[in-house]
């Protein structure tokens, strides 16, 4: 029943022999003789049988099986039992705390992102689209409109907003980008590829488009955005570590799919927003139905199916068309013919 | 007490000894297979924790590692704890994490010229302070390092060896990296000549490195690394150009040539990478042994013998391992990189342990920082 000992003084090892007592575990090394508590007795190493003590922590003692098989008895807390109960109970506190964090990411953020931009002071938004309209100048093409062009494409801008309560007047811009695309930038100013205006068939469809953009514009979703992707981005890197282990990402993807379903929730409701500003504009909503319809077929011939819209920022385009058809109303023709085909060759 | 460890190390004599002195045989009981459990438990954990248990789940892994190596039949243990590192991480994400999101995020506030120069220093503190980070990482990781109840310590200042790794790496940037095998040698030094068992130091000398060839292997890598630079870029511009004209056409079916463009250009990249690492592996295998060959603890000297290509293939199945599993089998690899330097590890002349003393106590914080750089040393 030889067993080893290590003072934690030097690193010489001693062959002691340690008797069992009703309240303690003493052995004999030499002159020295240790009486180690089982209350204070600390399981260092299981597969080696190696202890240490509370008021002694760099002492080790390792002991054969049948000693330390009889020690369990008298010092349960040194059980295999006991280890895994005190496992569990780590690990159903970090559950806890991890269902706080993703209550507080996933349903805290977006919930408070909406207030806090609409508290946000314009001046702010107004800098911070300066800062991102001069990053936006780096990576994009931006298209010289003409005179009579700009002319159009403002005041159609301006008969949408009308009746929307802005903190900003719209301004339009063109990008030369062949993708049909368009987007609300902070403060007011809305993108519209030279894409979109060649793609669309005719105003009812250009007008659509803005209304949308409009209805982003009057809900300040841009900094709603920014302060969602703020507030996910803090938290999860506080809390996640930003690293690159299986957990982690995906913890990363859930945050980033939750992200683009409340991004989805946007969309909807600023098509529905575009819909209400078009209809008090006078002007026929009919063309954004058409426009999504048309944008489902291009995307089927792109070989995205329904299962991307998971994956996407946007809805289904084939659910927005059908969504605004029902909500569409008839009206005015916002442009004329010939200032259509002025402004399909705005970019030429 | 006597265990059955698969001993690899040969001995010598050469050198003078006391009657207490004793050869350093390494051995070890690490199966690979010994680790599968501990990741998928490690990634269920994390899961369902929001991955708060991962700081406990290295810590478990460490442990694990550190007990199943084995000198002179004795084996190693792991003292840290999940709690040291998540401290760490708290503190690191006050100081470091915190500020750099809200830094980044104001300077998009503000005009462009300030801004930029703003997240530059801000770039510039972090290069300066990620010396410290190394450093801090070694430092828990050695004093929760324990033999025969004797601890490892390292000693020194973050500060000092953080301006020393800044210096390092702007010579490095200056050469183009041809300082990097002076570099390497340089940090090893920092980190080993600083090095104690107990109050028994470790002794680098850089001297013994002479006789590695390390610059004519760096340089067989550099110029694979030039060469496959410059093939990459003469391709990439032709596909750039591919890609950029299939998207300005706005066609469907350009549209998706151009995205199998970008494929290609990742795929392209990818290759290159390998490439690369294949390229450096001679240099990388040499520079283990150059290190190794350096370091002595008392009367006795270490070898690692590694070849470059055992070293290429330890990579190679420890990608495969962690890209199939998703990173849920990374203690697997983990354990076979330990075993490996085991298995090679060698020293010559003894030490006498029994005057080894115990050091001072190591910091009560852990690698927070290096955890707030996805620095890992293991």
């Amino acid at each position: 029943m030889t067993c080893q000992f290590n003072d934690g003084k030097t690193a010489r090892s001693v062959a002691v022999s340690p008797d069992i007592n009703s309240d303690d575990l003493s052995f004999v090394t030499g002159e020295n003789r240790y009486i180690w508590n089982f209350d204070k007795l600390l399981l260092i190493d299981r597969l080696h049988r190696k202890l240490s003590y509370k008021d002694d922590l760099d002492a080790r003692l390792v002991l054969d099986e049948d000693i330390f098989s009889n020690l369990q008895i008298h010092a349960p807390h040194l059980s295999a039992s006991a280890e895994r109960a005190k496992s569990l109970s780590l690990i159903a506190k970090l559950a806890a705390s991890g269902i706080a964090i993703s209550a507080i990411v996933f349903f805290g953020v977006p919930i408070a992102a909406g207030p806090l931009a609409r508290m946000t002071p314009p001046s702010f938004e107004l800098q911070l689209s300066e800062s991102v309209e001069s990053q936006l100048d780096v990576g994009m093409d931006f298209c010289y409109i003409d005179p009579q062009s700009e002319a159009i494409l403002q005041g159609l801008a301006n008969r949408i907003s009308n009746n929307a309560n802005l903190n900003f007047p719209i301004k339009v811009g063109v990008i030369d980008m062949s993708m049909p695309n368009a987007f609300a930038m902070p403060a007011g100013k809305i993108w519209i590829t030279r894409g979109l205006f060649q793609y669309a068939k005719n105003g009812n469809e250009i007008a659509a488009v803005l209304a949308h953009e409009i209805a982003h514009v009057e809900n300040r979703d841009v900094l709603v955005s920014i302060y969602r992707a703020m507030g996910f981005g803090i938290i999860l890197d506080a809390v996640v570590g930003g690293g690159s282990g299986a957990g982690q990402q995906l913890v990363l993807w859930g945050a980033n799919l939750t992200d683009l379903k409340n991004s989805r929730e946007v969309e909807a409701r600023s098509d529905r927003r575009g819909l209400e500003l078009l209809e008090k504009a006078n002007i026929a909503s009919t063309g954004m139905a058409v426009f999504f319809e048309r944008l489902e077929k291009l995307e089927k011939a792109m070989g995205l199916g329904d299962w991307a819209v998971f994956l996407s920022s946007h809805p289904n385009s084939g659910k927005r068309a059908a969504e605004a058809k029902s909500l569409a109303k008839t009206g005015e023709n916002p442009i004329s013919a010939a200032d259509f085909e002025r402004l399909k060759k705005i970019c030429n | 007490m006597s265990e059955e460890t698969n001993e690899t190390s040969a001995l010598s004599q050469d050198k003078p000894s006391t009657d207490t002195s004793e050869n350093l045989v390494f051995g070890h009981k690490i199966s690979g297979g010994d680790f599968v459990g501990l990741g998928f438990i490690n990634t269920l954990l994390g899961i369902v924790t929001l991955t708060l248990y991962r700081f406990w789940a290295r810590t478990n892994v460490r442990k694990q590692i550190w007990r199943s190596i084995y000198m002179n039949n004795e084996p190693f243990e792991y003292t840290g704890t999940g709690g040291d590192l998540f401290k760490g991480f708290l503190i690191a994400t006050a100081v470091i994490t915190v500020p750099y999101l809200i830094i980044i995020f104001s300077a998009q506030m503000m005009p462009p010229l300030i801004g930029g120069i703003i997240i530059f220093a801000f770039v510039l503190f972090i290069y300066l302070i990620i010396g410290a980070a190394i450093w801090l990482a070694f430092r828990y990781l050695a004093s929760r390092t324990v033999w025969r109840g004797i601890r490892f310590s390292l000693k020194g200042h973050p500060k000092d060896f953080s301006l020393m790794y800044f210096g390092q790496l702007m010579l490095n940037l200056i050469t183009i990296g041809w300082w990097s095998p002076k570099m390497e040698i340089t940090i090893a030094k920092w980190l080993w000549g600083e090095m104690y068992y107990g109050d028994l130091p470790f002794n680098f000398d850089e001297q013994r490195a002479k006789d590695a060839k390390l610059y004519p292997l760096f340089a067989l890598g550099w110029a694979i690394l030039i060469i496959g630079e410059i093939t990459l870029v003469s391709l990439f511009a032709g596909d750039f150009m591919a890609f950029e004209s299939s998207m300005k056409s706005g066609n469907p079916e350009d549209i998706m040539h151009g995205l199998n463009l970008i494929g290609l250009i990742y795929l392209s990249l990818f290759g290159f990478l390998a490439l690369i690492l294949v390229a450096f592996m001679p240099y990388r295998a040499a520079m283990m042994r150059a290190i190794a060959s350096c370091i002595s603890l008392d009367n006795a000297t270490f070898r690692l013998e590694v070849t470059w290509l055992q070293l290429l293939g330890l990579w190679f199945v420890n990608t495969l391992i962690l890209v199939f599993s998703f990173g849920i089998l990374a203690p697997v690899a983990q354990a076979r990189a330990a075993r490996f330097i085991i298995e090679h590890l060698k020293a010559d002349g003894q030490v006498d342990f029994a005057m080894a003393e115990q050091g001072e106590a190591g910091p009560n914080q852990a690698e927070g920082l290096s955890d707030a750089f996805d620095i890992g040393i293991i």
